[in-house]
């Protein structure tokens, strides 16, 4: 009788609970669309102005969303024989790659030392660190000019591999500590027991187990480093110093001429490594790699 | 194999005094189990063994070496946590024998040592695994695997079964003694769970407040507790503590309880508390020593009227027990068990 009367209690109690679900799903799902088509708009627009010819994009009759007039790739093909674009990319890539080197060799002792090795004052300088990241490329480029300069670095990419990593390192820093922490302190305790030194407990220990961490991490300082703006614009004005987002920008527009063909399939080339970036590495981006190691 | 010697340890955390003073000798191979309730120090004093707390004061000896300022890899010693703290991106194999390639063992040397180790758990199909993919006591197994592999001169045993469920913990009790048993080395095993320490202890250390209570073996702690802590910590369920008068009869004597309510004093004993006649006193009493009373008690025996015979036994570990009494003597004089 009684499980006769809660079955009916229960019955009421599932219809509204799924009745719930759906009406999450509909918003969920009416969001995500608008989301998805207000961000994939601008991309599909590179794309198809990228494969128009110069000719189609200037007349101003046709349909800017559909091609009209065949598919060409010539605006590829004279970005990357004729103009600048390969060596702003070869720039690019340099600069990217010794940031992303620089800020996760730092970046992960710093936050090694400063999440798992207790000394004094080691709180204080954490928040400090995450306080320099709050302050915008956009004041910090004026005082940073005086320093580039100093050191000979104006007008030279390698200037950029010094001014980047204050972009990048206060970040990256700030998640590998929050990961670090995240780690049972009993592995370094049966790390130590088992005779590893401090550099050992990183490398063999902390290193693998915080991989998701550092993959977050490299994805956002390489992001950073292939989309800076402002540092180069402030800092390099040879075309042969210069990176992709300035030296695309300035080699493409003349006064008020813009060869929007060349200038998206320089977009779309330049967005590339990003992209195939996230696809490599979000496969290891996996949560809960810690799972196993302590209980549950 | 080595003897642990604590020597006036203790361990202050700011103005908190965790471990006070305490001494300790524990023989080699022997089997000792720190006991006593959460925050009784006992853990940290396991801790100051394996190097990872400093002691503030006091000496620690391991084999005769005083090991005070020495790191946790040069202690040679080896330690199970409670939480297994299993290297999760190794292999089970791995995990064994990390501490060995730190220590740059040959590789037949660590294979031959793991292989051995894994034998005596009984976890060698798990071998190619990672802690992910292994059960709860799987885990215990290999983390006690860990550290067996190392053949270090002491083992250190943090609560290490205390996230196992009920069964399992009996079962791998049972294993620990097995393998201590097989690989005779000094083992010094923290548990708050006194049923563990009376099976599983050579001699058992209750602590309590960051001392040491009692040191003794599980037969002598239960026996003849030193002090009212012991008494009332050891024995599942407690010991009851009733006050008493000790009174004085020619040679004999007796603890009276209540007006008609008297106990006579063991012969043996009697001499012995003479200086206490006529005091108020506490008298402990185990559960399994109240039994049905014999012709010459019928008298007394009514004043002990079972009120409320209730509680289920369920909450008493020990399956001697099927009902859990309450007795009321005289003028409610039952004392709780601190």
């Amino acid at each position: 009788m009684s499980t006769a009367a809660g079955a009916l209690r229960r019955a009421p109690l599932r219809a509204s609970l799924s009745r719930n679900r759906r009406w999450a799903l509909i918003t969920s799902y009416v969001f995500l669309v608008i989301f998805a088509i207000f961000f994939l708009v601008p991309p599909y627009s590179m794309i198809v102005t990228a494969l128009k010819s110069d000719a189609e994009v200037a007349r101003m009759a046709t349909n800017p969303w559909i091609i009209a007039n065949g598919i060409t790739f010539d605006q590829f093909r004279i970005l990357l024989t004729q103009a600048d674009f390969l060596i702003f990319f070869k720039n690019t890539l340099i600069v990217t790659l010794c940031v992303v080197a620089i800020t996760m060799v730092v970046s992960v002792l710093a936050a090694f030392s400063l999440g798992r090795m207790r000394f004094w004052g080691s709180g204080i300088l954490a928040t400090g660190i995450f306080l320099t990241y709050l302050v915008p490329d956009t004041l910090l480029f004026i005082p940073l000019f005086q320093i580039v300069k100093a050191v000979g670095l104006l007008n030279s990419y390698w200037g950029m591999v010094l001014v980047y990593p204050t972009l990048t390192v206060p970040f990256c820093t700030w998640i590998m500590i929050g990961y670090f922490q995240s780690i049972p302190k009993e592995l370094d305790e049966a790390a130590l027991i088992d005779g590893a030194s401090h550099m050992q407990m990183l490398t063999k220990i902390f290193i693998p187990v915080a991989l998701p961490g550092i993959i977050a991490a490299t994805i956002f300082a390489f992001t950073v480093s292939w989309a800076e703006f402002v540092y180069p614009m402030a800092f390099l004005y040879s075309p042969d110093q210069q990176v992709l987002t300035v030296g695309t920008v300035m080699s493409l527009i003349r006064a008020d001429v813009y060869k929007w063909g060349m200038l998206m399939a320089g977009a779309l080339i330049a967005a590339a490594p990003p992209l195939v970036i996230y696809a490599f590495l979000m496969d290891y981006y996996i949560a809960g790699l810690t799972a196993g190691a302590t209980k549950g | 194999m080595a003897e642990v010697a604590l020597r006036n340890v203790t361990k202050r955390f700011d103005d908190v005094e965790a471990v006070r003073s305490i001494s300790l000798d524990i023989p080699n191979n022997e089997f000792v189990v720190l006991v006593g309730p959460s925050g009784c120090g006992k853990s940290t004093t396991l801790r100051m063994v394996a190097g990872l707390e400093e002691v503030s004061a006091g000496d620690i000896y391991i084999g005769g070496e005083l090991v005070n300022d020495l790191p946790p890899k040069d202690r040679d010693i080896a330690m199970v946590f409670q939480n297994y703290a299993l290297y999760p991106h190794m292999t089970a194999f791995e995990n064994m024998s990390f501490g060995l390639k730190l220590r740059k063992f040959s590789k037949e040397k660590i294979k031959k040592r793991v292989d051995s180790a894994a034998r005596i758990l009984d976890i060698v199909p798990l071998l190619d695994r990672k802690p992910k993919a292994l059960s709860g006591g799987q885990r215990q197994r290999l983390a006690m695997g860990r550290a067996i592999v190392r053949d270090p001169k002491v083992f250190l045993f943090d609560e290490s079964l205390s996230n196992l469920d009920a069964k399992l913990r009996v079962q791998m009790r049972t294993e620990i003694k097995r393998v201590h048993q097989m690989v005779k080395t000094t083992t010094v095993y923290v548990t708050h769970d006194q049923v563990e320490a009376m099976t599983l202890a050579d001699r058992v250390v209750v602590m309590n407040n960051g001392a040491i209570e009692q040191i003794a073996t599980p037969q002598e702690l239960y026996h003849n507790p030193k002090t009212r802590f012991v008494a009332g910590f050891i024995g599942s369920p407690a010991m009851n503590f009733l006050r008493c008068r000790l009174e004085g009869n020619g040679t004999g004597r007796h603890v009276r309880l209540s007006d008609t309510i008297r106990l006579p004093v063991p012969a043996s004993r009697a001499a012995r508390y003479a200086a206490l006649d006529s005091k108020e006193l506490l008298l402990g009493l185990r559960p399994e020593h109240i039994t049905e009373p014999r012709r010459s008690d019928r008298d007394q025996a009514r004043e002990f009227a079972a009120c409320t015979s209730t509680r289920k036994a369920a909450r008493c570990s020990n399956p001697k027990y099927r009902e859990l009494l309450r007795f009321r003597i005289a003028a409610k004089r039952r004392v709780r068990n601190p």
